[in-house]
Parts: structure tokens; C-alpha cells; sequence
């Protein structure tokens, strides 16, 4: 019994995915869990399960980030030049990664010299990002820019590849997330930052570790979510900071960060979310709809996860 | 004469958790009487003003005023009958203007339709200003653009504004020049004539002594003797100030001195903001004592040592190495308690297991990795050592009593191999049992050799435990003692004050 209550938390996410997937499997006859489905269930919780965990650093220290979706554009438009111009996907990838991992260190130099809101300083990114690639974009013939002459097809329709980079962003991040000095650093951060200085975590440093590992992982996801539609335009990757929110928050997580931060919220909360948004499509919900819902289960989910721990949740 | 009694404390108690702030403390505050307050830190002064202006709410006991009950249940309240207070700490907000921090909270009395009639309420202001003798100020000016005294003349200017009964002022001189002093002593004189009362509490003994018409000395949250004017004598005040009983052998016994002259930290003329030219040797195997008043800058010298506040001038070295930063002071073995040690050094809302492993992640790394196992060893050897009554290592720290969340933290420094301590405050808010436990402990860690600092508001605990005591007086050392089986805390307070 006190081992069930040790756990308590733990177990409530996995029962929601669990129940999730019974209630829309049930609804929509199992065709929730055709192989159709299946893929593109795959398709979409990719991306998101890896920027989630990657963002799980973030959200674990206290800190709060809104300009994913824009630096998804960004990373993108970077990479498809890059691939279109060398025709190599892997020159790409790294790049993706990389001026996704250089929008992040902005953002947390920022935060850090200036005493912001980790917030206010992601807005001011998310503006500068979606401006940018908006800019280049509208200076095209199409309006936007297609990936020629390269073949994505590993990222786009290689599901057990998808399922391995989960997998192996999940157990490496995990890794660090509860085993090191890092991840341990950026927990304690979140609960307390003075006592977590004053016990000898080096916040500054651990502080910007925590926005690369997200900057590489918004990286990866650029690459799928690029690979996925083929080409870069003002409007990919928006709303995806917004989904990620969700994700996490679903899965668990408490928005103010600490010892008690689980990654595996990130993992269980996107497939919770994608499960449910497929599911709701399947029963012929409408899409503007669907988004509705997605706001009143978020409503629902803070309210539970502030009553829970009648702490503070919110980032400050 | 009874008719006379303004305010009538009965029995007045305050806990703040484990502590009592103030324990059945009675008094009477008469008309057309000043009447001073004194005590050392922690002694209950500000508990008792605070209740009184219906700041915090009494455990206990019950006030009479003008002989019918008052509870007061906010500062409003309070107010409103007739009763204001200046208080310690700064009290007026930046941005506001003069007027507009004296009107705060009582807007309504210069309603005008839905707004506020800004030209009465500056009049007003201006007049309230000028009743005490202050003609200079825009009140439409911000406070932040006054000086610190201005300031606390404004904040003097809006507690006598509703012609109080009764004013308590809380140790409000210190921060004022000899002319904005002059100016209160005028005010207190003023009330004192108009039949009203005032409760004057501060550390200057000679300003008491010169001001009061009678002073009520408490001690420990007690009330221990109130003397009228003509009774008045340092050396008696002084005496009861401290004069408490402590059984003896709370603390070590010994008067061997420290173990070795090999020197860990030392200081040579530090300067910060509020320090002024600390010299000072801490010694390996020695237990230094750092005594002094709030205010005095003994905390802050806790955080110079700790890396933690750096030095405008002068510098610290710890074993030759210059201290530049926390960092660097982790690195040399450095362990600091906070005296808020809530807030500063533990993580309550974690486990004991979490917050003692915290500091300890370098030892406990294998490679990149800490592993769980590593740490519940680790965990449980700290509780069992230092006897941390806990269900388990899993439990919240939040859910200990005083006495064994500074037990963690004291594990915290044991845990990380740290050869110098510096304890701030490491007994408050702890009961006699644990400190025991502590005094022990802080004894055994000199023998084993290490270099501990004990700063703390009670003397006789630096008395019972230190091997030298210095005492910090408006940020400078005062004076030095060695231990010695005869030293009193009369001798002591000479310097504190």
C-alpha cells in the first residue's frame, strides 16, 4: 500500500494512457489501432515525444519556453536550404540542430544576464524566429521553400526508425535527467534556487545545459516535422509550443519544475495527447473543435495538478 | 491612578512554530508616559509591538485598552483606535508619491465621485508634514528620490496623522542623524504633554535612559522588571538584560583552547558595505564565536566567509588561496548554514535523502552517474549518525521539527567532507534536547581538527561553546575574548552595545 502511494503519481499517467486508449479504441471499433493509424499516430508523436523530453530539462529547473514552434520554422528552413544546397540530409540535420541549440543559448544568456522570465525572453525569440522565416519565406516564388533533389523518406516514413529515436532520446535523456549531476542540478534549481547555489549546483551552467539539450531536441524534431510536409512555410511548426504545453501538463508535469519532475511525463503526456487527438478525429470530430477540447483538458489538468500538490505551479 | 492606564497587556504569548517568541508577558503603558523597551535580540520586543498594532495575532493572553478588550485584528484596526507604529524595517513603496504613501490604505477620505481629490489629499499631506516640523518636501515627489531618513520622517508623518493615543516606535533612531533624532525626542515629547502615551524601543541604552520616564526590560520572550527614571542605572540594566539561568552543562566543559595554529581562512582588512576593516585568523580545530546585534554585520561576515558576498576591499584567504567565489569556497571545503536555513540550504519540499545527497554529488559520482543505491546508502549512514528522527529517508523534510531539518543540514557538511564550518544562527528555532546534540557534535567535528564558526545572537551559547568570541559592532570588531571559565555576559554586553 505505501509503495502504491510512492508511486501514485507515477501510476496516474500511465492508467490515463491506458484509459484513453480503451475509451477512443472502444468508440472507433479499434480502428484507433489499425496499422493506418498506427503510423500516423507514429508520425505525429514523434517530433513531439522528442521535444517534450528535451523541453522536460527546461520545465524541470522552473524555466518556461513558448518559441519551439517558430524555432521548429526556423531549424527547418535552415536545414531544407542547407540539404537543398548540398544535398546532404545528415549536413542538414546538424544544422537544424545546431541554430535550433543557438536560438535556446539566446534565450538562456538573456534570461540569465538580464533577470527576465524565462517567459518574456522565449516571446522576444518566438517573434524574431516566425519574423525570419516569415520574411525569407514571402521572398520566394511559392511562398515556401521545398525540399528538392534529397531523399527524407528515413524520416518520413520509417516508422520503426521513429519508434528507435524516441526511444533512444528517451533512455539517454533519461539517463542524464535522473542520474547526474545535470539533470539532479536542474531539479534541485527548480525547487529552490538559492539553497540548490548554496549546496553547490553551478546555476548559471546548469542553466544553459538544460536550454542546448532542449535546443538539440526542437532540433530532431524540426528535421521530422520538415521531412513530414516536405517543405518550410510561414505557418510549420505553429501551435507546436502550445501542444507541447499540453503534452507535458498532461503527462504530469508540474509547470513550476522540481526534485519531484518526472521525464517521463514528457513521453506518456505526448502519447496521451496524440492518442486522444486521433482518436477524437476518428469519431468525426470537428478539427475546429478538437481545439476546444485541448483547451478545456488543459483547464482540467491544471486544476487537478494544482489541487494535487497546493503548491505553486506556475513558472515564475 | 488606574484610570490612568492607557494599555493593559495581560499575559501575552506568541509561538512561531516550535518557538516562543514571547511567553506571559503583562504591562501597562500609562498616559502622558514614555515608556522604553529593551531586551537582546530575540527577546520579544518587536512580538509584543506587532501584537499590540495588530500586526500578528497572540497565542495567548488578552489587552485591554482605555480598560475595555482590544484584539486588534490588522494594523487598521488598530489604527483606528488610536494606536500607530513606526515600524523597524522601511515602510513606505518607492514609486508612490510622499502624499499617496501617507494617504496609503485611506484613499477613501478623499473620494471625489469615482477618483480621489489629489489636490485635498496633498494638502493634507503637506499639513500632516509640517505638524511635525517639516516644511521642505514635495509631496507630490516620489519617496524614492527622499533619502532613507526623509523617508522614515514621512512614514513618522503619516503614524502621528490621526493623533494617535498611543505610538510605538521600533528601533527607528539608529537609522536617523542626530537632527532627525532631535525631531522624534520632540515628537515623543509633544504626545508625552498632550497626556497620550508612547512605547520607544531601542538598542541605545543612554538614548532609553535619557528619553524614557520607565523602561521594561524582557528577555527571552519574559518580562523581567520594569524601572522608573529614578532607578535608573546602566550597570542594573545591563545585568537583567542578560542575567538568565542556563543549566551548565548544555555546553562543552573543557577550556583547552583550539588544537593547532595552523590558520585555515584568514581575513585581512575586509571591507563590504556594511563590514569595516575585519582582521581575523580562523584556526584549524578552533570553535570562533562571532557575537553582535542585528544590524551589527555579523551575517554578513557568515556570507564573506562562505564566498557568498564579496569584498569591496581588503581580501579573504583560505589555506593562501584568495576566496573569490562560492564556487571556490565549495572547492576548499567550505560549508555554510544560512540562518535561513528554510529558505538558503535546504529543499523542503524533498526528501531527507535528496537534501543530504545534494552536496555530496561529487563523492558520490561514479563517472557521469549517481546511482540510487549510492544514495540511500549514503542517506541512511548521515541519519543514523547524526540520529535524525525520520520514518525514513524518504520522508519530507518539511515534516521534521527544527531540531532535525538543522540536523540535515549539519549532515549536508559532514556528508560533503567540508574541513570548515561556518554556522549561522546553527541553534535557532531548535529545541534544548537537539542543541545539545549539536553542542557535541560541533565539539567532536574541532577535535577531528576542522575550523568552525559559530555566529549567534545568544551569548551564552558563544560563552558555553567558543574558544575565542569576537564581537562585531556597527560592522567593526569590537573587542576579542578567549575562553575562559569566568567570562560573563555582562562583560560581554559592553561591547554589543
Amino acid at each position: 500500500m505505501k509503495k502504491i502511494k510512492e508511486y501514485q503519481s507515477e501510476l496516474v499517467k500511465w492508467i490515463g494512457l491506458v484509459l484513453v486508449t480503451l475509451v477512443f479504441g472502444f468508440w472507433s471499433d479499434w480502428n484507433l489501432l489499425s496499422a493506418y493509424n498506427l503510423n500516423s499516430m507514429i508520425e505525429t508523436a514523434t517530433p513531439l515525444a522528442i521535444a517534450c523530453i528535451g523541453m522536460a530539462f527546461v520545465f524541470a529547473h522552473g524555466g518556461m519556453d513558448i518559441s519551439s514552434g517558430a524555432v521548429v520554422a526556423l531549424a527547418a528552413l535552415g536545414a531544407v536550404v542547407i540539404m537543398n544546397g548540398t544535398g546532404s540530409i545528415v549536413l542538414g540535420v546538424i544544422f537544424a540542430m545546431a541554430s535550433s541549440m543557438v536560438c535556446y543559448f539566446v534565450n538562456v544568456i538573456v534570461t540569465n544576464k538580464f533577470g527576465l522570465m524565462s517567459t518574456i525572453t522565449s516571446l522576444a525569440i518566438m517573434f524574431s524566429a516566425r519574423g525570419l522565416v516569415t520574411y525569407i519565406c514571402q521572398n520566394t516564388p511559392n511562398e515556401s521553400i521545398s525540399i528538392a533533389n534529397v531523399d527524407v523518406t528515413m524520416f518520413k516514413r520509417n516508422h520503426i526508425f521513429m519508434v528507435l529515436m524516441i526511444a533512444v532520446v528517451m533512455i539517454a535523456l533519461g539517463i542524464i535527467f535522473n542520474y547526474t549531476a545535470l539533470g539532479k542540478g536542474a531539479r534541485a534549481i527548480g525547487d529552490n534556487e538559492k539553497s540548490a547555489g548554496q549546496n553547490g549546483v553551478a546555476i548559471d551552467q546548469t542553466k544553459i545545459l538544460c536550454y542546448l539539450i532542449a535546443g538539440i531536441c526542437v532540433g530532431i524534431a524540426a528535421v521530422f516535422k520538415l521531412s513530414s510536409t516536405g517543405m518550410v512555410q510561414s505557418s510549420t511548426g505553429n501551435g507546436f509550443e502550445m501542444d507541447i504545453l499540453v503534452c507535458l501538463v498532461l503527462g504530469g508535469m508540474s509547470l513550476s519544475g522540481g526534485m519531484g519532475t518526472k521525464i517521463s511525463s514528457a513521453l506518456v503526456g505526448s502519447l496521451t495527447y496524440v492518442i486522444l487527438m486521433k482518436g477524437l478525429t476518428i469519431i468525426g470530430m470537428n478539427p475546429n473543435t478538437v481545439i476546444l477540447v485541448k483547451a478545456i483538458v488543459f483547464l482540467i489538468i491544471i486544476y487537478i495538478t494544482t489541487q494535487r500538490t497546493n503548491l505553486k505551479t506556475l513558472p515564475r | 491612578m488606574e484610570e490612568q492606564i492607557l494599555l493593559r497587556t495581560l499575559g501575552l504569548s506568541k509561538n512561531f512554530g516550535d518557538v516562543k517568541a514571547l511567553d506571559g508577558v503583562s504591562l501597562d503603558i500609562k498616559r502622558g508616559e514614555i515608556q522604553g523597551l529593551i531586551g537582546e535580540n530575540g527577546s520579544g520586543k518587536s512580538t509584543i509591538s506587532s501584537i499590540i498594532f495588530g500586526i500578528h495575532k497572540a497565542s495567548a493572553g488578552s489587552m485591554e485598552l482605555s480598560r475595555t478588550l482590544y484584539s486588534p485584528k490588522s494594523p487598521m484596526e488598530a489604527r483606528q483606535n488610536g494606536i500607530s507604529m513606526i515600524v523597524q524595517e522601511k515602510d513606505t513603496i518607492d514609486m508612490l508619491s510622499v502624499a499617496e504613501n501617507i494617504f496609503l490604505g485611506d484613499e477613501k477620505e478623499f473620494k471625489k465621485g469615482p477618483f480621489v481629490d489629489t489636490a485635498k489629499m496633498n494638502a493634507e499631506a503637506k499639513k500632516a508634514l509640517s505638524d511635525i516640523g517639516i516644511k521642505d518636501i514635495d509631496v507630490t515627489e516620489p519617496v524614492y528620490r527622499f533619502s532613507f531618513e526623509t523617508r522614515k520622517l514621512i512614514e513618522i508623518a503619516k503614524a502621528l496623522y490621526y493623533k494617535p493615543e498611543l505610538i510605538i516606535i521600533d528601533e527607528t533612531t539608529t537609522a536617523l542623524s542626530q537632527d532627525g533624532r532631535m525631531k522624534i525626542y520632540e515628537i515623543m515629547r509633544k504626545q508625552k504633554e498632550a497626556n497620550k502615551a508612547v512605547l520607544f524601543i531601542s538598542h541605545d541604552l543612554p538614548e532609553l535612559m535619557e528619553t524614557c520616564d520607565c523602561l521594561t526590560i524582557l528577555r527571552d520572550g519574559s518580562f523581567v522588571k520594569k524601572i522608573e527614571k529614578s532607578d535608573f542605572s546602566e550597570n542594573e540594566i545591563k545585568k537583567s538584560m542578560v542575567g538568565r539561568t542556563v543549566s551548565e552543562n548544555l555546553y562543552r566543559n573543557d577550556f583547552e583552547g583550539r588544537m593547532t595554529d595552523k590558520v585555515a581562512v584568514c581575513m585581512e582588512n575586509v571591507k563590504t558595505d556594511l563590514l569595516d576593516n575585519i582582521n581575523l585568523n580562523l584556526y584549524e580545530g578552533e570553535i570562533l564565536g562571532i557575537g553582535g546585534l542585528s544590524g551589527s554585520g555579523m551575517h554578513e561576515l557568515g556570507r564573506v566567509f562562505a564566498g557568498l558576498d564579496r569584498c569591496n576591499e581588503g581580501e579573504v584567504k583560505v589555506y593562501g588561496e584568495k576566496l573569490k567565489d562560492l564556487a571556490q569556497a565549495l572547492r576548499l571545503k567550505i560549508g555554510y548554514i544560512s540562518k535561513d536555513r528554510d529558505t538558503e540550504t535546504l529543499f523542503l519540499a524533498e526528501s531527507i535523502k535528496d537534501n543530504l545527497t545534494i552536496s555530496a554529488w561529487n563523492i558520490l559520482k561514479r563517472g557521469f552517474l549517481i546511482l540510487p543505491g549510492d544514495e540511500k546508502k549514503f542517506a541512511e549512514k548521515q541519519i543514523e549518525e547524526l540520529k535524525i528522527k525520520c520514518s525514513s529517508g524518504n520522508q519530507l523534510v518539511r515534516e521534521l521539527s527544527g531540531g532535525n531539518k538543522q540536523k540535515v543540514s549539519f549532515g549536508k557538511l559532514i556528508g560533503n567532507g567540508s574541513r570548515i564550518m561556518i554556522l549561522d544562527s546553527p541553534t535557532r528555532g531548535v529545541d534544548v534536547g537537539v542543541k545539545t546534540t549539536m553542542y557535541e557534535l560541533i565539539n567532536n567535528l574541532k577535535h577531528e581538527g576542522h575550523a568552525i564558526v559559530i555566529i549567534s545572537e545568544e551569548l551564552p551559547e558563544l560563552i558555553g561553546m567558543c574558544d575565542r568570541i569576537l564581537i562585531l559592532k556597527d560592522g567593526a570588531i569590537s573587542k576579542e575574548f578567549e575562553r575562559k571559565p569566568d567570562l560573563k555576559e555582562t562583560d560581554i554586553i559592553n561591547y554589543l552595545i
